[in-house]
């Protein structure tokens, strides 16, 4: 019993992790560009909406209002890493982590300077706040909600639509899709800002289960990762699965083997890449 | 660039030298070296410890021991590297009298080792490692042990002999903290713990999983968890609805006030073992939070008044006058906002402890633990 709702438990928190690393796979896999900001763009969206509805409890509506908000507002800081990222294009991977890196240095310093450096969270909206089954936090169930609902649409437009056959055709073959005649800085830019959009509105959903403090930004960094090392980068399969197993060996896998917990993860990590070294759905490059 | 390099080592070495050749300290002022977190995870205990420490010089007319007293900050950033490197700056350059604050006891440990190698005496005013001291060093906070140790006696007082469980962080604060805990249980007539519970230190972000590793037959659970896992925890512990199976008595720094505000209700009722309550009635306590109150407007946390009572413990030492190392080493009985305590033979504290439930705002002291007659 106790184990089920341990999975129940990993699904909420893959579901968020999901969230977060889609962004960060497609930007990846897209525009060829590690976005360590990923981290400082959650944490951004977390503290944006802590000012916004000032950590008391309020209506379903006004919190998703906040949400929507708050991703428009991370497309908005998409736009700006493009435009920090266009001279670096070509220059390589590791001067592109060193700027990333620099403005999310900026951005979670920013944010603490005008917040404190203390603890901060949210509560559930209204109505979400209760619990179901006798001892489950019904928010949590809304997050795994919230989780399928963003993978169903993500999956849409990226398999069933003409924009994602172009993100897609954009991944395997940029030079191609020039040829015939399709803008593909513009396709890679929208990946930017919907990849932005989705990291600080998964800062929203996991206000209620991840405290804002200092350092929070590198913590979910690592994370989301850790989920596209796992997944493969540039799938949103693999993000899918990368971030349901990560879920799970947080909690089932900690509930089974708690002396384990502190290397388990990485454990996991180390045997997927032992299989298949660019993860479980990731192409050789 | 390999003349730069050498121009910087000389630049180096002559600065260093310069500071050596002024060891002539000036005796008409008191330095205080004050190690803090400023930035890093501690960083907002840090904003605690400098704000009490300045508050104390502001209501003493900026002297401690009667001479006008100079309060230098320097940032560990968290880290002992940065922590032991500040610590020489302090020593050498600024020629401080002593050197306080110290938040993590990594750090803590190398500035102690710095400071011991250049013969200044140290004051901690938080870090907590059982291990720490020497000679020179001066502790107003806690052992990790004593903590522990308390809770345990007045769990087998009041929780009942058997089926305890313990949980908290596998780091040093966590372990020696839950060991004291075992052994005061020990000591009051309690069984052996059923089952320690530890999570990956700073790592974890759900204790769901953990908790479901309680034993059926639990009567009661003590926990150790400090910052953002103090709230994690608090809320998990509420929202899973182990609140409504079994009792719960946890360390100080749960429903600490670097972490109230963020637990919010799920706080209410929370049974802990601490040092200090901003309720307690005496009138070293009363002026304390008053002005504690009227500079921040919150309740002082148990780092604040820790460092307060740092600055007092220099205080009352430079007022002896002579080697402020002996010195600080025969102060005695010291008035504190948590009541009066004593430096034992390894220069940590004597003091009561106080078990606090948190209601309406403020931990109330529900009953109080005095030190074991030795």
């Amino acid at each position: 019993m106790s184990l089920l709702v341990n999975a129940f438990d990993g699904l909420a928190f893959g579901a968020l992790l999901f969230v977060l690393a889609v962004g960060l796979t497609l930007i990846y896999g897209m525009l060829d560009v590690l976005n360590l900001a990923h981290g400082a763009l959650y944490m951004a969206g977390g503290y944006i909406a802590y000012l916004l509805l000032g950590g008391a409890s309020v209506s379903l509506g006004l919190w998703a209002g906040a949400a929507l908000l708050v991703a428009a507002l991370g497309v908005a800081l998409g736009g700006v890493l493009s435009a920090a990222i266009l001279p670096l294009r070509g220059r390589g991977h590791l001067d592109q982590a060193l700027l990333t890196l620099g403005l999310a240095i900026l951005l979670s310093e920013f944010l603490l300077g005008v917040v404190d450096r203390g603890f901060h969270t949210l509560p559930p909206p209204d109505g979400l706040d209760g619990s179901v089954l006798g001892s489950y936090p019904l928010y949590r169930v809304a997050v795994i909600a919230a989780g399928l609902v963003i993978g169903g649409i993500v999956y849409w437009i990226f398999e069933r639509t003409r924009a994602g056959a172009l993100v897609r055709a954009a991944v395997d073959d940029p030079g191609m899709l020039a040829a015939i005649g399709v803008n593909v800085a513009r396709v890679r830019l929208s990946v930017m800002l919907a990849g932005c959009g989705l990291a600080t509105f998964a800062g929203v959903l996991g206000l209620p289960l991840l405290n804002l403090r200092a350092g929070l930004d590198s913590e979910v960094l690592v994370l989301a990762l850790i989920v596209i090392v796992i997944g493969g980068l540039a799938s949103i399969r693999g993000a899918v699965v990368g971030a349901l197993l990560v879920g799970q060996v947080q909690t089932v896998g900690v509930a089974l083997a708690p002396e384990l917990a502190a290397y388990l993860l990485f454990a996991v990590m180390a045997a997927v890449l032992l299989w298949n070294p660019s993860g479980m759905f990731g192409r050789a490059r | 660039m390999r003349f730069a390099l050498l121009a910087l080592a000389v630049a180096l070495a002559a600065g260093c030298g310069g500071a050596a050749t002024q060891q002539a300290a000036d005796d008409s002022v008191v330095k205080v070296g004050a190690i803090i977190s400023q930035t890093g995870v501690y960083s907002a205990l840090g904003d605690d410890m400098e704000a009490a420490m300045r508050l104390y010089l502001d209501e003493h007319g900026g002297k401690l021991g009667g001479k006008p007293a100079r309060l230098v900050v320097a940032d560990d950033a968290g880290t002992p590297e940065t922590g032991q490197q500040k610590a020489r700056q302090l020593t050498l350059q600024d020629q401080v009298n002593v050197i306080t604050g110290l938040i993590a006891s990594p750090v803590a440990v190398a500035v102690a080792k710095e400071a011991a190698a250049q013969k200044t005496p140290v004051v901690i005013a938080n870090a907590g490692a059982d291990a720490l001291g020497g000679p020179g060093v001066f502790r107003v906070s806690y052992t990790n042990y004593m903590h522990g140790y308390a809770a345990g006696r007045y769990a087998a007082e009041s929780y009942g002999k058997d089926g305890a469980v313990l949980m908290g962080a596998d780091y040093s604060a966590g372990t020696e903290t839950l060991k004291g805990f075992a052994e005061g249980y020990a000591k009051g007539g309690g069984a052996k713990p059923l089952k320690q519970i530890l999570t990956p230190f700073g790592k974890t972000q759900n204790f769901q999983p953990y908790l479901s590793q309680i034993p059926a037959e639990a009567k009661f659970l003590y926990v150790f968890y400090a910052g953002g896992e103090a709230i994690t925890f608090a809320k998990n512990f509420k929202q899973f609805g182990y609140d409504t199976k079994l009792k719960l008595l946890t360390c100080q720094n749960i429903t600490d006030e670097d972490v109230l505000q963020a637990i919010g209700a799920d706080a209410e009722g929370i049974t802990s073992v601490g040092l200090y309550s901003p309720a307690l009635d005496n009138p070293e306590n009363q002026a304390f939070t008053a002005k504690w109150k009227a500079k921040t407007g919150k309740n002082p946390s148990a780092v604040a008044l820790q460092s307060w009572d740092a600055m007092s413990l220099i205080d009352q030492a430079a007022k002896r006058g002579g080697d402020l190392a002996q010195a600080l080493g025969q102060v005695g009985e010291i008035a504190s906002p948590r009541g009066p305590f004593t430096l034992d033979a390894k220069h940590n504290p004597v003091q009561n402890w106080y078990v606090r439930e948190y209601s309406g705002g403020v931990n109330k002291v529900i009953a109080t633990i005095a030190p074991e007659a030795s």
